[in-house]
């Protein structure tokens, strides 16, 4: 585990590698110095062992040349065992040319023959090691070959040097190796440590510190990285914030969506379902992880979910090959409740995975199904009845004939009708031409008639005997009666053509009442009748002219009728308050009226002709009636101007051969 | 004696009218056309004028507005009489200019003192009566 740390750390960090390939390059290099620096002075110390022990032979050779050609085998040994005390010497020995140790600084070596001399006379080095450089020289006599000179040359000392320098060269080296991995730790661990910062923020934003960043300054290569790394992450947490507030929008509208929405993946697993699916359909995310489990609950009979799933897998299949949504498609979905819901579900592919949405059409289904059926009622219905319809409409063709007949003689009739009324207004249009005629040609003759008695009933052209005045005051009167004919005649045709207005005066009705008395006054005492005025002071708005012609109307007939006995005419005040009945007869006009009476003792009106007393030409049969002479239109007319000009009415009350009373109930203003 | 011009094609009319107002001391001229009794009236200066409405030629209302625009005195009292008695015909009578009009028949004894009633009471001129 250590070791895989230290591996690791040093494979794996910057810092390590840096550390590594420093440390590995330098001791690879001061190896090698040390090891050339040894090897060097090792190849220098047996160079000059290689010198001085050719230059001891040599001398060796040259110096027993003589004697060896002399065989002087004393010589020789001395000329041997001067040379005993040369350095490091480990042996000089003089050998003959047949390989005879002469001469040997060990004696006891004398006698004894080599075999490994050169074949050739020439100088040659026969071992050369630190430990021994043994080098054979031949001895040469006036250019003969007379023996060798062989001195080998140990290095004991030598050696001792060449290991300790090997040693220190060691220790040198592995000395550099550590300071040098010290210093390239400490080199990198500065370079590394504006890195490591960088790092840190790296961790804390990877423990989930996402307001993490860098702090460094400055130009290097580590400011630089730490600036765009904090410009990374605050795009990133830009980026993250539009992403989250954009799921939050999306996790909302998933969920409170008004329509059941499910999201399955491309494995099949209903990875969410929102509230409006689970309140519609029942079922929780563990009854229905998956599409099968989906399917088997909410199309539970067999064969119809077999078409279903086929219909929405083809549907699927489509909307992938064509990069389209899935196609609304009509299903009937079984609830947790058992109920069976009509839903469409059309669905959006997202990557492989789909987003499916319902659409209840329950109730519209439903809706729709009674009115099916309420036309399908409705239908009957109407057929039934338009075969009523037809029989009733046969049997009134019949009628309608018949009727059709009737309809043609109305608008003949209608057509007569309207003729006989344009013949009629022409009539009526006659009427009133002849009616002001007459007026007319009537009133030159009565003015004659009238003027000429009256002036010679009142002796103006000469004295008259009683027996002419009667005559002549027989026609004086006769003509006035005759005009009081024409002017009662203009009146109703006036009346009748709506052509009377009334003229408003202020007067006392007492005056008025006075006014008509005076003018009977002499008819009635001429007939012997009391006449008698029960009137009250009162001033009255209204037609004075017509309210005259009606009293002197109502009395004049008073006096006719009465042959003994008297005429009482009264005027009173009664409020219109007191009697409701009147008050509504005369509703546009509001105050007081006033009650004019005119009562008499003469004969009286049979209960049978009370409803013809106000008709025109109306001649009452009575024991007077032959004797009284009137035109006939008087109470018509009076009726008349008490009813449209004067706004009262009339009423009258009688006993037959007690009596009459006439009552006019006339506003005070109109 | 003061004159009175009458205006009247009747002559039974005229007549009895002539009576009445002799009998209040009157002398009376007349005519029986309007032209005529514009020309008289100009002449003649009369007190006032009796008008009968029906005349031949230009009728009474005419002769009233002829007299009205004349060079004879325009406030000589002109009395209509006259048989038309239907409704409206006062009117027409007054509108054309006269002071007084009554209807025929005509009451020889209270005509001429109901004439100066009617010419007091609209001209406020001054008439002794005759009685």
């Amino acid at each position: 585990m250590k070791l895989r740390d230290i591996h690791n750390f040093l494979s794996g960090t910057l810092r390590g590698r840096l550390i590594l390939g420093v440390a590995v390059v330098h001791a690879v290099m001061m190896t090698l110095f040390i090891t050339d620096l040894t090897l060097r002075q090792r190849s220098m110390l047996l160079d000059r062992q290689e010198e001085a022990a050719t230059a001891l032979s040599q001398s060796l050779s040259t110096s027993a040349a003589g004697w060896l050609a002399a065989d002087d085998i004393s010589g020789l040994q001395e000329l041997v065992e001067n040379q005993r005390h040369y350095p490091e010497l480990l042996f000089a020995m003089l050998i003959d040319k047949g390989g005879r140790v002469l001469a040997h600084t060990d004696k006891s070596r004398q006698g004894l023959y080599l075999l490994d001399l050169p074949k050739e006379a020439r100088q040659t080095v026969v071992s050369k090691t630190p430990d021994l450089v043994d080098v054979a020289v031949p001895a040469i006599l006036g250019g003969r070959h007379v023996g060798w000179a062989r001195v080998g040359i140990g290095q004991k000392t030598a050696g001792q040097k060449l290991r300790q320098i090997t040693r220190s060269g060691a220790l040198y080296a592995i000395a550099a190796i550590i300071l040098g991995t010290v210093i390239a730790s400490l080199i990198g661990r500065h370079l590394t440590r504006r890195l490591y910062a960088v790092q840190d923020t790296i961790n804390k934003v990877r423990a989930g510190n996402h307001r993490a960043r860098s702090s460094i300054t400055g130009n290097d290569e580590a400011a630089l990285l730490a600036r765009e790394f904090n410009d990374m992450l605050d795009a990133l947490s830009e980026h993250e914030a539009e992403l989250n507030s954009s799921e939050a929008r999306f996790t909302k509208l998933f969920n409170t969506a008004a329509v059941p929405l499910c999201f399955v993946n491309k494995e099949g697993v209903l990875v969410d379902f929102n509230d409006r699916f689970a309140q519609t359909f029942g079922y929780t995310h563990e009854e229905v992880p998956t599409l099968k489990e989906w399917w088997n609950l909410a199309y539970p009979d067999p064969a119809y979910r077999i078409r279903v799933v086929a219909t929405w897998e083809a549907a699927v299949r489509r909307a992938s090959e064509e990069k389209t949504d899935i196609e609304p498609i009509e299903y009937r979905v079984t609830c947790k409740s058992g109920e069976v819901r009509t839903m469409v579900i059309s669905g959006t592919t997202i990557d492989e995975d789909f987003l499916a949405i319902f659409f209840d059409i329950t109730e519209r289904k439903k809706a729709e199904e009674e009115i099916r059926m309420l036309t399908e009622e409705l239908e009957k219905r109407v057929t039934a009845r338009t075969a009523e319809l037809i029989k009733k409409s046969q049997e009134l063709e019949g009628s309608q004939k018949a009727l059709i007949n009737i309809v043609d003689d109305l608008n003949q009739k209608t057509w007569e009708l309207e003729q006989a009324n344009i013949k009629l207004k022409e009539l009526d249009r006659l009427k009133s031409m002849f009616i002001s005629s007459m007026s007319h040609e009537l009133r030159t003759p009565l003015n004659s008639i009238i003027g000429f008695s009256s002036i010679l009933l009142h002796e103006w052209l000469g004295p008259v005997n009683d027996e002419q005045k009667k005559n002549l005051a027989t026609v004086l009167r006769s003509g006035e009666h005759l005009l009081s004919l024409i002017n009662d005649v203009i009146d109703v045709s006036k009346i009748e053509a709506g052509k009377v207005e009334a003229f408003a005066d202020e007067f006392d009705i007492s005056d008025v009442i006075s006014e008509a008395v005076d003018l009977l006054a002499k008819n009635a005492e001429d007939k012997g009748l009391e006449l008698k005025i029960e009137a009250i002071h009162q001033i009255m708005r209204t037609d004075r002219r017509r309210l005259l012609q009606c009293v002197i109307n109502l009395l004049s007939n008073a006096v006719k009728f009465t042959v003994k006995g008297g005429v009482r005419v009264s005027a009173r005040l009664i409020s219109s308050n007191l009697n409701p009945e009147l008050r509504s007869r005369i509703s546009e006009l509001d105050g007081d009226f006033m009650e004019i009476s005119v009562t008499d003792t003469g004969v009286g009106i049979k209960a049978e002709d009370m409803s013809k007393l106000f008709q025109p030409f109306m001649r009452l049969e009575s024991t007077v009636g032959a004797a009284a002479s009137g035109t006939g239109l008087g109470l018509y007319l009076t009726n008349k101007l008490v009813a449209e000009i004067l706004k009262g009415d009339i009423i009258c009350s009688s006993r037959y051969g007690e009596g009459s009373s006439f009552t006019m109930r006339l506003p005070v203003k109109i | 004696m003061k004159k009175v011009l009458v205006i009247e094609d009747n002559k039974d009319n005229l007549q009895l009218i002539s009576y009445a107002l002799a009998r209040s001391g009157y002398e009376v001229v007349s005519t029986g056309t309007g032209e005529e009794g514009v020309k008289l009236a100009i002449k003649e200066k009369p007190f006032f004028i009796i008008m009968d409405i029906n005349l031949p030629g230009i009728d009474g209302l005419e002769t009233t507005r002829r007299l009205r625009n004349s060079e004879a005195d325009g406030k000589i009292p002109i009395i209509a009489i006259t048989s038309y008695a239907m409704a409206g015909d006062a009117d027409r009578v007054l509108a054309a200019g006269c002071n007084a009009y009554f209807e025929k028949p005509i009451d020889p004894l209270t005509i001429v003192d109901n004439i100066h009633k009617a010419i007091r009471e609209n001209t406020g001129l001054r008439i002794q009566d005759s009685e």
